[in-house]
């Protein structure tokens, strides 16, 4: 016989105004198995803990039932007194009579007879649940880190530092992200190879970090502690243990191609390496520009290696690894420029990219930081900067904010006025956003001492007129039209999600947003982590944001991975699906509907292992207990642990009054 | 309106000579609106406090020096106070003021009388006499009777006196000589 205990919380008057909590308590003391029930003011203070505690002892209770706000808020608390009290938590359910009851309703008897009627649908479900226990699975000590960004390289070097292997992942020939094509940083001005770089050495000298360059995620099975992924290794053509990264292959090499780390503004060679502080600085042939590939003739860098490093043949391989935890820190790129015909991007070459102008002021750039407009590189006299391009257009483009480009754009006109004193530098803005510490006052610094003038208001469009750009918008400040004539327009363009993230995520099975962002578990109590356990995310993969945030959201991650590793066993909710094997036919729908792979096929074999037949199997490591599984299964041989087809009915007659 | 800003305007040039005579850098100015929020005479003018500054960051030289908003400053310095930037706006309408006398622009006859009517006033009396300088005013502008529907109120509320009776005006009068002296002679310089 079952003893259900009934406890109905006021929430203060969150409930208790708009429910008759003690008519609720005393209704539902009548139903037949309730052998307490009682209304407190606060369930989830200490003493109503305590009252959940003693009910349990002195009344032998069987079933627990509190009426209060969500589960989500307290099912741990009162599952977690619960069995401190010597009864299995699955034992004690919640009824919602806060979110789905008071806060939604105003007429007090009516919602006074609803929270009866949840409260009695709790109880007929309590009746019936079985105990169920938590499961351990064991873990895999070790990550992955995808993306070798400064935020990747951070989690790297975090996780790292807590003893645990990395493995860290680049699909570029080196690591160091965007931040590695920087000239200086806001808001200090420090160099920002300079302060990047020693980060890159540290990772590659850690003996506890792989870092795997040229490399890309093919595909990741299993689950939370125990991923098994598959690298995909791209052909590099030059095999990285004898190469010494001597030189002679890439000064040699014939072909000419832009470079993409220079943002199109100077040359590389077919072999290369990005940048001269890459990491690992070996080379790799791009196929799609080698002669050899091509046109199957020069074959110089074969030649003349002297350590006979290179090898035309390398197919890509495949490596197979297993993590017990990833972090994501895919970073962004910014938003093609084509879509922006009023500015005359890509038609007028003066016109240029904010992290063109990067390389363009860059010590280590294509003109060793000698600012030329790429025109007639004469050095421009007047430069417009043109903030919220592709940002805060819904209408167009990208609803968001991009939020850094106020920041360099400020940034990069003080850095302008330190290359060309008697510049002007306009910026053309809708409202600027300088929220970081020490941000305000280094906009005000462009402003006052740098002289950066700035004009309220959008740019309608930019024209060539001989050798100058014009450029036409507005200030409302002084709400008049405007016209500039200048030598250089930069463009802060909006920072969008990098192409193959979406693909990526849905090989690991993590959200993503209309724009490509991968979505956090909660936007802000849990935002390093992904919906998918064991999955966690970093940096401007989750949206746009600069380089502190990245680092110490990777920071973060890290510590998120560090606490999930340091454990031998995670232990999870019992609530997972279950198969009768007697009644399974082996149809295979569930496998087919399971969200997250959790099911697939057993064989049953007889004593002399004869296969007789396959039935359904659940890895209760994979399963979440999402219940997508059990209203397909035709024979009924498939079946929620604590949400059982018996639970869901009970609670559904009595909510008709059928019981 | 259209601005050749590259054409037509040095804003940067501007900033700097309107620094040079009112001691303040408008450049600071971020058009939070404060001044234009808590001035008193704001009714008074064509453009208000913060629009001035920003015309003024602009580089819009012709457009505020041939505005009434420069004459029509009252000069109680509430912007001043309250600016968080620390623009010295009622400075800088002070420096505009001296710019446009320079290029020869004057204000309208009725600044001009008030103004007349104050530093006689002041020179006579060593403190302003507010009775005293509105009817001056009303002579110079020949309108006699204008306000004076306001003066028994304000004598009933003691706003203001009917007899000046300030103490110790001589040694007043005489700082005040010496301070005209020296303006005058600063005036000179300038001519020079």
């Amino acid at each position: 016989m079952a003893k259900i205990g009934v406890f109905v919380c006021w929430c203060g008057s969150n409930i208790a105004e708009t429910v008759d909590v003690k008519r609720a308590a005393e209704t539902i003391a009548k139903i037949p198995g309730v052998v307490y029930s009682v209304d407190y003011k606060y369930m989830c203070s200490d003493p109503g803990q305590d009252m959940v505690k003693n009910a349990i002892k002195e009344y032998n209770l069987t079933g627990v039932v509190v009426a209060s706000c969500s589960p989500r808020m307290h099912e741990k608390t009162f599952r977690k007194a619960a069995s401190e009290a010597g009864l299995n938590p699955y034992m004690l359910e919640m009824a919602n009579i806060r979110e789905h009851c008071s806060w939604v309703h105003d007429n007090k008897e009516e919602a006074t007879q609803k929270a009866i009627d949840l409260i009695r649908m709790m109880v007929e479900k309590v009746k019936r649940n079985k105990p169920l226990q938590n499961i351990k699975i064991p873990v895999t000590k070790k990550a992955l880190v995808i993306g070798g960004g400064v935020t990747g390289i951070q989690a790297a070097l975090d996780i790292a530092a807590g003893g645990i292997p990395v493995i860290l992942l680049e699909r570029e020939p080196s690591i160091g992200g965007h931040m590695s094509m920087l000239d200086e940083t806001f808001p200090t001005l420090d160099c920002s190879q300079c302060i990047l770089t020693p980060k890159m050495v540290e990772v590659a000298q850690n003996p506890l970090v792989t870092i795997m360059t040229y490399s890309e995620l093919e595909k990741l099975e299993g689950f939370i502690g125990n991923f098994k992924a598959t690298i995909k290794k791209k052909a590099r053509h030059v095999n990285v243990e004898e190469c010494t990264g001597c030189g002679t292959c890439w000064t040699k090499c014939p072909t000419k191609v832009t470079s993409e780390f220079e943002q199109g503004l100077g040359i590389r060679k077919a072999i290369y390496i990005p940048f001269p502080q890459a990491i690992p600085s070996r080379p790799v042939i791009d196929e799609a520009n080698c002669m050899k590939f091509t046109q199957n003739r020069c074959g110089i860098c074969a030649k003349i290696c002297p350590k006979q490093c290179i090898s035309y043949d390398d197919k890509e391989e495949f490596i197979e690894i297993e993590v017990g935890s990833i972090v994501v820190a895919t970073g962004y790129d910014l938003m093609p420029t084509s879509a922006f015909g009023e500015y005359g991007y890509g038609k007028y070459p003066d016109v240029v990219t904010s992290l063109q102008f990067e390389r363009m002021v860059c010590a280590s750039g294509p003109t060793l930081g000698d600012l030329q407009r790429p025109s007639d590189k004469k050095k421009p006299k007047t430069v417009v900067f043109i903030q919220c391009v592709g940002s805060r257009d819904p209408e167009h483009h990208k609803a968001y904010c991009s939020k850094i480009c106020c920041m360099y754009t400020a940034k990069q006109t003080m850095l302008y006025r330190h290359k060309v004193h008697d510049g002007n530098a306009y910026v053309f803005y809708i409202d600027i956003r300088s929220n970081g510490k020490n941000y305000e006052e280094f906009l005000r610094r462009a402003q006052e001492e740098n002289k950066a003038q700035y004009i309220r208001g959008r740019v309608s469009m930019v024209y060539q007129d001989g050798p100058d750009l014009v450029v036409e918008g507005a200030d409302t400040l002084t709400n008049s039209q405007v016209r500039i004539r200048a030598d250089l327009v930069v463009l802060a363009t909006a920072m969008v999600s990098p192409i193959g993230v979406k693909e990526l995520a849905q090989k690991l099975g993590i959200g993503y947003d209309q724009h490509g962002f991968l979505t956090e578990a909660h936007p802000k109590l849990r935002p390093v982590e992904s919906a998918t356990a064991g999955i966690f995310l970093a940096g401007c993969a989750i949206s746009p944001r600069d380089i502190p945030d990245s680092v110490s959201e990777a920071s973060g991650a890290a510590a998120k991975v560090l606490g999930m590793l340091s454990k031998d066993e995670l232990e999870k909710e019992g609530v997972v699906a279950i198969v009768r094997e007697c009644s399974c036919t082996g149809c295979q729908n569930c496998i087919r509907v399971c969200p997250f792979t959790a099911i697939a096929l057993k064989d049953i074999r007889d004593k002399a292992g004869n296969l007789i037949r396959q039935v359904a199997n659940v890895n209760p490591g994979l399963c979440t207990g999402c219940g997508t599984c059990t209203p397909t299964c035709p024979s009924r041989s498939i079946d929620l642990q604590g949400f059982t087809d018996e639970e869901i009915f009970a609670e559904i007659n009595a909510m008709a009054e059928l019981h | 309106m259209l601005i050749e800003i590259t054409k037509d305007l040095d804003q940067l040039a501007f900033a700097e000579v309107l620094e040079k005579e009112s001691g303040t850098d408008v450049k600071k100015c971020y058009q939070c609106g404060k001044c234009t929020a808590g001035c008193p005479a704001n009714y008074l003018m064509d453009i208000s406090p913060s629009q001035t500054i920003r015309f003024s960051q602009m580089g819009m030289k012709e457009k505020i020096l041939n505005s009434q908003t420069i004459w029509n400053c009252i000069f109680c310095e509430t912007c001043s106070t309250r600016c968080p930037q620390g623009v010295d706006i009622k400075g800088v309408m002070d420096g505009l003021r001296r710019m446009a006398i320079r290029q020869g622009i004057r204000p309208k006859a009725q600044v001009r009388n008030l103004e007349k009517a104050f530093k006689d006033n002041i020179k006579s009396f060593g403190r302003v006499y507010e009775p005293g300088v509105v009817l001056d005013f009303n002579f110079r502008s020949g309108n006699i009777l204008h306000d004076v529907i306001y003066f028994p109120l304000m004598l009933i509320k003691r706003k203001i006196s009917l007899l000046p009776h300030f103490k110790r005006t001589a040694e007043v009068k005489r700082v005040l000589r010496k301070a005209f002296q020296i303006s005058r002679k600063a005036q000179e310089e300038a001519k020079e």
